[in-house]
């Protein structure tokens, strides 16, 4: 009997080289993870064969897409070959979809299959082991346990945010406002700055003390007084002017004067010193700014 | 010394020319800008173009004015068969029943011409109106083989705005010839309105300007003075580019942002004023800085005579050319707005 079981593990063993030698299994990759699967999941597994020349691994020994065992249905089957040394070295990837239904987990398994490989004398065969794994049910229970534990459906406390939504109005209500305001002051960062005479003033102050500049000032200020004015500004209409910008009648006297030497100056071959008439601009220039920001 | 007397001179003149407004102001009610500007013409040589409606005292005006400076006055209606020989020449029948040739009204006084009144000049046809204006430029004419001077002669010509039938609208470039156009309105104040109907010493019109002092001014000085005051009178480098930018937005106002309700202004200006009318404008400015009591043009001098030298001498585009009066006295009134004193 000894004898008898020694033969037989000798006979197989052999038949087993023998097939080995021919066809290898060089790889097998499975799933990674091999609890936690669902209803739906796809689980794949890689095989990586090398036959040696004349066996070939064809496509009819492959499993059949479509095909479903124990809720596991074949979903994709890929095969790609290429040349190693003397023979073919197979990658074969094969995905399957688990549609099992049950309640609670319990082990499922990817099957396990014979691939078979010809072109040689024998047949040669490649067994390929099944793959358990635990499949986990999404709900524990049925529906009607799931119905008794159904609540109706209710939205989610809302955090309190009524002191933010205020103030977040608030401030774009003041950015508006401010945005108007700078908007109607013609772009000024208050009504009452960068007026005409404001900006005349910083262009005076700017003005060196040198002779012949003198005309410049008397036109700086003589552009300010016309944009107020809305118009060319002429001595003759100096009474239109007060009248229409009566903030500027305290300065009335120092106003005609200015236009009274303006026009000496400018319109006659009578010199100055220019230093001290620039400066006497630069003053009556900065009263009539502070007129214009209605601070005198 | 050559200058004090020269300052004498300026004073001297100065009193009898606001002597003169003074005298027809006293004839003449409402009109005072009116004689002021005429006043300046007179100085400044040039010729007057007077718009106005019919009866408002263009004619009484201008004959208190000649009565004032002394001359000759001639007048001649404007009329549609008018010839131009009928202002050199009149043919009549002379006591003996033969034909006799006399001077027309142009050439009547001689040299003693100091004004000739052309009424309704528009009236007459286009060929009159180049005699006149050729005399009006060179103020001389050759007729009875022998040249006219007419040294002292300006001519006040009236258009009649109310009437298009049977006028000839005088070209601009004979417009030009006019040193001024002078509005001739009816006083707004009641008082003058009422004193022109109710008086009855506006009635008789020889009698009120037999009231203005004859030979005031002595017209044959005139030529030499008006030298003397545009001398005289300087402008400074800041006034005449302020001239220069008041040119430019005679002809193209729209660069200066100048805007005029229901007007296109890039097709409002066709022309604007000329050099001859820059140059007049000039002449009769310095005359009002005189009369002002200055050596140096001020921009009111300028503003003082700007409308009524420039306006007339703008050529307006054919479609505004019916508002013209309207028009061109809101675009000057603008400028005049709007340019200012350059930096």
């Amino acid at each position: 009997m000894k004898k008898t079981m020694m033969l037989f593990c000798i006979c197989l063993f052999h038949g087993a080289a023998a097939y080995a030698e021919e066809a290898t299994l060089v790889r097998l990759d499975n799933p990674r993870v091999s609890t936690g699967v669902e209803i739906g999941d796809v689980l794949e597994r890689t095989l990586v064969i090398e036959a040696k020349s004349p066996y070939v691994l064809p496509k009819s020994s492959l499993p059949l897409k479509g095909e479903r065992e124990d809720g596991i249905e074949i979903v994709g089957v890929a095969l790609k070959s290429e040349k190693a040394g003397d023979g073919q070295r197979y990658e074969l990837k094969l995905s399957y979809q688990v549609f099992a239904a049950a309640s609670k987990a319990q082990v499922l398994h990817l099957p396990a299959m014979n691939l078979a490989l010809s072109g040689g004398d024998a047949a040669v065969d490649i067994g390929i082991p099944a793959w358990h794994f635990w499949y986990s049910p999404l709900v524990a229970g049925d529906i009607h346990t799931a119905r008794r534990q159904a609540q109706p459906q209710r939205k989610p406390a809302l955090l309190e945010t009524g002191v933010e939504r205020l103030g977040i109005a608030l401030a774009a209500l003041l950015l508006g406002l401010g945005g108007l305001v700078y908007i109607n002051a013609e772009r000024r960062w208050l009504p009452w700055m960068g007026g005409n005479f404001a900006q005349a003033y910083r262009q005076l102050r700017k003005l060196p003390l040198q002779s012949g500049n003198h005309v410049q000032a008397l036109v700086y200020l003589h552009q300010a007084f016309n944009q107020v004015y809305g118009q060319t500004l002429f001595r003759r209409q100096l009474d239109g002017f007060f009248a229409e910008n009566p903030q500027y009648q305290s300065l009335a006297t120092e106003i005609e004067d200015f236009f009274q030497y303006s026009e000496t100056l400018l319109f006659t071959r009578e010199s100055v010193d220019s230093a001290v008439l620039i400066r006497r601009v630069q003053q009556l220039c900065r009263r009539l700014r502070d007129c214009e920001r209605r601070v005198t | 010394m050559a200058s004090a007397a020269a300052d004498n001179q300026l004073a001297d003149w100065r009193i009898r020319a606001l002597k003169l407004e003074d005298e027809v102001r006293g004839v003449i009610v409402g009109q005072d800008a009116a004689i002021r500007l005429i006043n300046i013409a007179i100085f400044a040589r040039g010729h007057v173009m007077l718009e106005g409606g019919v009866g408002v005292g263009k004619t009484t005006l201008l004959q208190s004015v000649a009565r004032g400076i002394g001359g000759a006055y001639e007048r001649v209606e404007g009329t549609v068969d008018l010839m131009p020989n009928d202002l050199v020449y009149h043919t009549y029948l002379g006591p003996e029943g033969r034909p006799q040739i006399d001077e027309g009204p142009l050439l009547r006084a001689g040299e003693n011409l100091s004004v000739f009144f052309f009424n309704e000049i528009n009236r007459a046809r286009p060929q009159v109106h180049a005699l006149m204006l050729r005399v009006m430029a060179e103020r001389h004419l050759h007729a009875f083989k022998r040249e006219y001077r007419l040294p002292h002669m300006i001519v006040f010509a009236d258009r009649n705005q109310v009437e298009k039938n049977e006028t000839f609208e005088i070209p601009a470039a004979a417009r030009d010839r006019f040193m001024m156009e002078i509005p001739i309105d009816v006083p707004d104040d009641m008082a003058l309105r009422k004193a022109l109907v109710f008086d009855t010493r506006f009635q008789h019109a020889e009698k009120l300007t037999q009231r203005v002092e004859s030979g005031l001014l002595p017209f044959n000085e005139l030529n030499d003075f008006a030298d003397v005051v545009q001398q005289h009178v300087q402008s400074s480098a800041a006034l005449e580019d302020y001239v220069m930018q008041l040119w430019n937005a005679t002809q193209k106002p729209q660069a200066f942002g100048i805007t005029l309700d229901g007007v296109d202004m890039q097709r409002l200006i066709q022309a604007g004023a000329s050099p001859r009318g820059m140059g007049m404008l000039l002449k009769a400015a310095r005359v009002h800085a005189w009369l002002m009591d200055r050596d140096y043009l001020y921009p009111e001098d300028i503003h003082a005579v700007f409308h009524e030298v420039i306006a007339h001498r703008l050529v307006f585009n054919s479609m505004y050319e019916s508002r013209r009066t309207v028009l061109a006295r809101e675009l000057t009134a603008r400028i005049l707005q709007t340019v200012a004193v350059p930096a």
